[in-house]
């Protein structure tokens, strides 16, 4: 039932909200939760439990109620108790058989004890049975739906800075923001909740006032320039050095503040007795929140359940909706409570020292309909004899507290019990991590108010604004929690956990299996691990074991507490695909020649250009062709580019690679080889000393950055007399390749392109086109040819101007891969795909590329040793027989021999020009020599012979590279 | 040479600023989580 307007309620009663729940009409106002909405309409049972699908309603309403759990079209999980009803929305509850009102699976209810605890753990001994099981679990336990075909959702992510990040907007939060904001500090407070104020804006016990002092302390602190107030953001979890994911409904704000005050306040714990979970029966502050955010009177006759000052003041708020109390049951036997006497003269009936055993369903509605009461022991035992039964539609409970210190735990703080509270307390907090209010054991508004300020100050010192405060707060007065809220009874059903239907014998039983470790029972039980984990059941589980095991709730300790601390929904983690790709200058251009792009590290590289009525093959070999016969032009512009000058330059490239560098002659390049320390081969390229005093040094594609940020790290180290350039990005380069490319460049240059004045292998600085250029003649593709190095901005210019000196000369654009059967051809190796993370110079035959008897490079420690052992491998050439055909083999197929693999290959084509396949294989020594069968077993396991061969497989003189005519 | 003393302590680390390229030393606890000293590596000669 609706109550008239309340002050602060949270609906906008102009506004109606109408929506179907379980096929039915349900309507509510803009403002309501679901939850709320259906209550107000009379509904109790709005969800089924996760086991033994019993009736459920409303229990915490905090939001980390499991007990109302529904769907939305594609969308599951959707948490009742804080999601508002959309217009026209059709909602279902979750893991129902024929719907709420009558699931048939409520069944097992009964077949509860042959459904003992650890259930699953015990299934798993019969193997042939578990598949049974798992199919039969899978069906009638679970929560919402998932539809795989849901369309992705992307949300963004933000990052924020302050200066002192508040935790829950109560009270004490209120006040420690207010604290700190007025010592300078920038600050942010959150709060899960859609609006703040915290309790007190629900526990009001029948006042208004303290309500209006947090409406008052938030006003204020939101007029202030440097404070933010986050309404709906939940503070997920804690990381290192102050960092807070915030989490609302559109996305994850990354927080990183200098100092965070935790005031995330403490949830409420149900007390334990049979049937405890009937719709009807619920927190105290679950009452309340109805009451005071939504105007819904919670029930007609309510018996409230009590332990502490919390229950006298709910009691209060349900007179003031005008709900009948039948009872106040007390457990504690004696107590010094300032509200009795109010309540006495309000005519409440007392019980005390006694407690609700049971709790009786309505046969009709499966609702509540009345509670056995009964006695109270000194020790804290409830005894079953002279039980009274009192009738009721609700039964609040309030008979403790658990601190919300998921994110204390997470920042390391250390944590003691405290038995006057009956609570966790922080017991020792990391340096700038502060706590305040109920997390920290202070209860009474006033109290936590000047407890939140202390926190502020203190947080606000700690980011460098005014002083921290001397002061400390005193302890409660009363103790907020009771110590044994739990009643056992011989047919069970009195939960300790609502989420995973755990009663209190199944963690008696677990225990008594040998799972008497809180961490254990908590796996073997599943105690805690449902939705709301373990936030209204930790507690309770924890005071059971203790007494199991005689132990103090001190020694029994607590689980780990991880992130995040609530779920957070998959879109706002999900990180998008952040692949940078990078283009060379000269991007268009192949974009206009029908380029057909790849992958190459980073960059995007033409694999081919497309030519209308082609095949990719036929492509190919026609870019080959055309390097082979006339002249062809290929962008290397993604190769690693480096200067490195200075009187030790030489020095250090004789450190970092292989060969001998200090003797070259000004002009000439020399092939280079890398090893890390272990002597595998990491990278290669080509040296060319341009002054005694400066080297220009290319690296391989997928090595540029890695190289360089290696490279600077050793002179880092070493502090040799040079400096190292990046030119990668700065360079733009060509090789113009092919028989006829001195044809093509000389009308464009001034240089001499003799093959006397410009040998094989010679560096010279000159100008292309008028543009300035480093040239060096190269025979990676086994044609005469130049690389061609320019500024990037010239890079296309350059590029136009070979395309069109080469016209006459039947010019044209290879690609990545005419270029790899080109130098396959010539027998040439590629990093990283004819070598691996194992590979060493020795093992692809550069050993003439190695100056083992230098002082030192890095790595040659290394491969002195490896040259001392007997080889594994060795990269061999090989062609199949002319007359192969049908299927050939792939990259990575098995070399067989004997039955046992053998070795690999790496590198194979079909040559045009040799009119056979070709390739590059590891093999075994003992198969590497020349002339040596071996075979390789193809992708269908049909078998095929090759032979090692000779390399350079075309031209292996290397005719075409000198002068010839 | 991939012998390292992996021990939680006060641990002399390598660390690249990549923007700038720029190396320098951290001198970090492991057992406590804290960076005590960092500085440019000429300053270890």
């Amino acid at each position: 039932m609706r109550l008239p307007p309340v002050p602060g309620e949270w609906i906008d009663r102009s506004r109606p909200v109408q929506f179907t729940f379980e096929g039915r009409a349900a309507h509510g106002f803009a403002g309501d939760t679901i939850s709320s909405a259906l209550w107000a309409q009379g509904l109790r049972t709005l969800g089924r439990s996760f086991k033994y699908h019993r009736p459920r309603g409303l229990l915490s309403f905090a939001n980390h109620d499991a007990n109302v759990v529904v769907q939305q079209g594609d969308r599951p999980n959707i948490r009742a108790d804080v999601t508002e009803p959309e217009p026209s929305g059709r909602l279902a509850a979750v893991n129902t058989f024929g719907g709420l009102q009558r699931d048939r699976a409520s069944v097992l209810g009964r077949l509860s004890a042959l459904l003992p605890v650890g259930f699953y753990y015990k299934a798993f001994y019969t193997r042939r049975l578990f598949p049974m099981w798992e199919r039969m679990f899978r069906r009638l336990t679970g929560l919402g739906r998932v539809d795989f075909a849901a369309p992705r959702l992307r949300t963004p992510k933000r990052y924020a800075f302050c200066d002192v990040l508040v935790i829950g907007a109560g009270p004490s939060g209120l006040a420690a923001a207010a604290a700190a904001a007025e010592a300078g500090a920038r600050v942010v407070v959150v709060d899960e909740n859609a609006r703040p104020g915290g309790s007190a804006c629900y526990q009001r016990a029948g006042d208004d006032r303290q309500r209006q002092a947090a409406q008052e302390l938030a006003e204020r602190l939101e007029a202030r320039p440097n404070a933010k107030l986050l309404a709906g953001t939940c503070a997920a979890g804690y990381y290192a050095d102050f960092w807070v994911p915030l989490v609302d409904a559109d996305k994850l704000t990354k927080m990183r503040a200098r100092a965070v005050v935790i005031a995330s306040g403490a949830f409420e714990q149900p007390a334990v007795f049979r049937n405890n979970d009937l719709p009807g029966v619920m927190l105290a502050s679950a009452a309340q929140r109805l009451i005071y955010r939504y105007a819904v009177q919670p029930m007609r006759r309510a018996v409230v359940l009590t332990a502490n000052a919390d229950g006298y003041r709910a009691a209060l708020d349900l007179l003031a909706a005008g709900v009948q109390i039948a009872a106040v049951v007390d457990l504690r036997p004696d107590f010094d409570e300032p509200l009795l006497a109010t309540l006495r003269e309000r005519g409440v009936d007392l019980l005390r020292g006694a407690c609700v055993v049971e709790a009786m369903a309505d046969r009709v509605s499966g609702a509540l309909a009345g509670v056995q009461v009964g006695p109270v022991d000194a020790g804290g035992r409830a005894g079953t004899a002279s039980l009274r039964r009192i009738e009721c539609d609700g039964l609040v409970m309030s008979v403790g507290w658990a601190p919300a210190a998921n994110l204390l735990y997470q920042a390391g703080a250390t944590m003691r019990y405290e038995d006057a509270l009956g609570q966790f307390v922080p017991d020792r907090l990391p340096e700038g991590v502060f706590a305040c209010g109920r997390v920290n054991g202070v209860f009474g508004f006033e109290r936590k108010v000047a407890d939140g300020r202390r926190a502020g100050q203190a947080a606000a010192a700690h980011a460098g604004f005014g002083h921290a405060p001397s002061a400390s707060i005193e302890r409660e007065p009363l103790c907020p929690s009771h110590a044994w809220p739990i009643v056992p009874h011989r047919l069970g059903k009195n939960f300790v956990d609502f989420d995973e239907d755990l009663q209190l014998q199944d963690l008696e039983n677990a225990a008594r299996e040998g799972f008497d470790n809180i961490e254990l029972l908590k796996r073997y039980s599943t105690l805690g691990m449902g939705p709301s984990q373990g936030k209204h059941s930790n507690m309770n589980g924890l005071r059971v074991l203790a007494r199991l095991t005689g132990q103090s709730p001190q020694q029994v300790g607590t689980t780990t507490a991880r992130a995040f601390f609530h779920p957070v929904p998959m879109a706002h983690l999900a990180g998008r695909g952040f692949v940078p790709e990078r283009h060379t200058p000269l991007h268009a251009h192949h974009e206009r020649l029908g380029a057909q792009w790849m992958p190459a590290g980073v960059w995007m590289r033409p694999e081919y250009y497309r030519i209308e009525g082609r095949s990719r093959q036929q492509c190919i070999e026609h870019e080959a062709r055309r390097v082979r016969n006339a002249v062809g032009l290929i962008d290397v512009g993604t190769l690693g580019k480096l200067d490195v000058r200075g009187p030790q330059a030489a020095e250090f490239l004789e450190r970092v690679y292989t060969g001998r560098y200090s003797r070259m002659k000004v002009g000439t390049t020399r092939y280079a080889v890398m090893c890390d320390e272990a002597g595998v081969l990491v990278d290669e390229g080509v040296v060319a000393r341009l002054a005694d005093d400066h080297f220009y040094f290319t690296t391989t594609t997928s090595g540029a950055a890695g190289v360089y940020r290696e490279l600077s790290r050793l002179n880092a180290i070493w502090q040799l007399d040079c400096g190292l350039v990046n030119l990668t990005g700065a360079h733009c380069a060509v090789n113009l390749a092919g028989p006829r490319s001195r044809d093509v460049l000389g009308p464009l240059t001034d240089l001499d392109l003799a093959g006397t004045a410009f040998p094989y292998l010679a560096v010279r600085l000159g100008r292309v086109a008028g543009i300035g250029a480093r040239l060096m003649r190269v025979g990676f593709v086994g044609e005469w040819g130049f690389e061609i190095h320019v500024a990037a901005e010239y890079g296309p210019a350059l590029w136009e101007a070979l395309m069109r000196a080469g016209q006459d000369a039947g010019i044209g654009p290879f690609g990545v891969e005419a270029q790899r059967l080109l130098r396959l051809e010539k027998g040439h190796l590629i990093l990283g795909q004819d070598s691996d993370g194992l590979t060493t110079p020795l093992d692809v035959g550069l050993n003439w590329a190695v100056a083992m008897d230098k002082p030192f490079f890095v790595g040659q420690r290394s491969l002195k040793a490896i040259a001392a052992q007997p080889r594994r491998q060795q990269l061999v050439p090989f062609t199949l027989a002319p007359e192969h055909a049908g299927e050939a083999p792939k990259e990575c197929n098995l070399v067989i021999e004997g039955g046992q693999i053998a070795g690999r290959v790496t590198s194979i084509y079909y040559s045009p020009h040799l009119q056979r396949h070709i390739g590059l294989a590891f093999v075994r020594p003992d198969l590497s020599e020349k002339g040596r069968s071996f075979s390789i077993r193809l992708s269908s396991g049909a078998v095929v012979a090759a032979q090692v061969s000779a390399a350079p497989f075309y031209d292996p003189k290397d005719e075409r590279q000198k002068e010839a005519r | 040479v991939f012998n390292r003393n992996g021990a939680p302590g006060v641990k002399r680390e390598w660390w690249c600023h990549t923007p700038s390229n720029t190396w320098f030393i951290a001198e970090r606890d492991t057992e406590r989580d804290l960076v005590l000293r960092t500085f440019l590596p000429r300053e270890l000669r």
